[in-house]
């Protein structure tokens, strides 16, 4: 590492608190929001952290799982199914198409692997009209399933876009052992290249998790009946009834938020580790 | 370095224009396009006039995304 001097060492830990503070100032907020009673939340000047210890409640959390004001689970559940087969079936296609892009021959390969990584290009604001004349044609309106098909078609460029660098990376001779050990392309595939590229997979199962957890644009537009809606729909509805208080929303934020943080969390490690190191000799 | 920061200001230029939810949940008198042609299609039911914003949109944008791919890409 680079010696630096003891004043830019100092000046360059100020940048990193300042940004850690500036990310993280929201997230406090919202919690302690969410802990605090309905009067602190409107005081002026606003403070952070409630005044005393009798401000402190845990109302919030309880009203929120009461299922006569928020309902929450079914929100929640909504959104876990749908995220779940997303990233399911996303992983899955994604692992088929990037291996091809990243080994097989065939016609026409470069131009449907440009393709992909074009259609990146395209947000979501920009598909929504033909998007949800489409579903409305096919008869999916107001399905879970046309939320799937769509997040499915949002995060497909970049899972095959990621996968296939990380298989790119997986040493050609290690396959060639497989193959000459009697290995199917499929079966290298499945016993060798994926086993070695769990963190790759790992990364992509989440990212596509958390994009379609997170997703509102579309679930506004293709949802109609409350039992159906995801958790974004379901906040954005809370914020619009008799049961608006700013501490609830605040905690349903928050136990919006932590599936995913948990995630993250819990594969870090994995994510962080390469497995191929030291696979190949010579 | 300047083309690692170059290409993430451009990705990001790019799809910050697409950015719509965080916009519109935050508040409903910020009139960007995305939020526009939202409105347009699922407020109104002008769905043409909604494609022909996000058409607009699009070809705002298409010198960036060519020299994205250009530049980037590598085409």
């Amino acid at each position: 590492m680079v010696r630096r001097s003891l004043f830019r060492n100092l000046w360059f830990y100020a940048l990193v608190a300042l940004t850690v503070l500036l990310s993280a100032f929201p997230f406090l907020v919202m919690f302690f929001s969410s802990v605090k009673i309905e009067t602190q939340q409107y005081i002026y000047p606003p403070r952070l952290l409630p005044a005393r210890l009798s401000d402190w409640t845990l109302k919030n959390y309880r009203d929120v799982l009461n299922p006569s004001i928020f309902p929450f689970t079914r929100y929640f559940g909504n959104s876990f199914v749908t995220s779940a087969l997303t990233s399911g079936i996303s992983v899955l296609l994604a692992t088929l198409g990037s291996y091809s892009f990243a080994r097989l021959r065939y016609p026409g390969r470069h131009f449907i692997q440009r393709s992909v990584v074009l259609v990146y290009m395209f947000g979501g604001i920009l598909l929504v009209v033909p998007l949800f004349q489409i579903i409305v044609n096919v008869g999916l309106y107001d399905t879970r399933v046309s939320l799937v098909i769509v997040y499915l078609m949002q995060t497909l460029p970049v899972a095959l876009y990621m996968l296939g660098n990380y298989f790119r990376s997986v040493p050609k001779e290690i396959e060639e052992a497989a193959i000459i050990d009697g290995c199917s392309r499929l079966s290298v595939l499945f016993r060798v290249v994926l086993p070695l590229s769990a963190p790759a997979i790992a990364s992509v199962f989440i990212y596509t998790f958390m994009i379609s957890w997170n997703e509102y644009l579309f679930a506004s537009v293709f949802l109609i009946s409350h039992e159906k809606y995801t958790l974004p729909m379901g906040l954005s509805s809370l914020f619009y009834t008799e049961h608006f208080v700013w501490g609830r929303m605040m905690a349903a934020s928050l136990l919006t938020a932590v599936p995913i943080v948990i995630m993250f969390l819990s594969v870090q490690r994995f994510i962080a580790a390469g497995l191929t190191g030291g696979g190949v000799k010579g | 370095m300047t083309f690692v920061l170059g290409s993430i200001i451009l990705m990001r230029a790019i799809w910050n224009v697409y950015k719509f939810g965080e916009v519109y949940l935050l508040s409903r008198h910020v009139n960007v396009l995305s939020v526009y042609a939202y409105e347009k299609a699922f407020a109104s039911y002008e769905h043409g006039l909604a494609a022909a914003i996000t058409t607009s949109i699009f070809l705002m944008l298409l010198g960036f995304i060519i020299l994205y791919i250009r530049k980037v890409l590598k085409w």
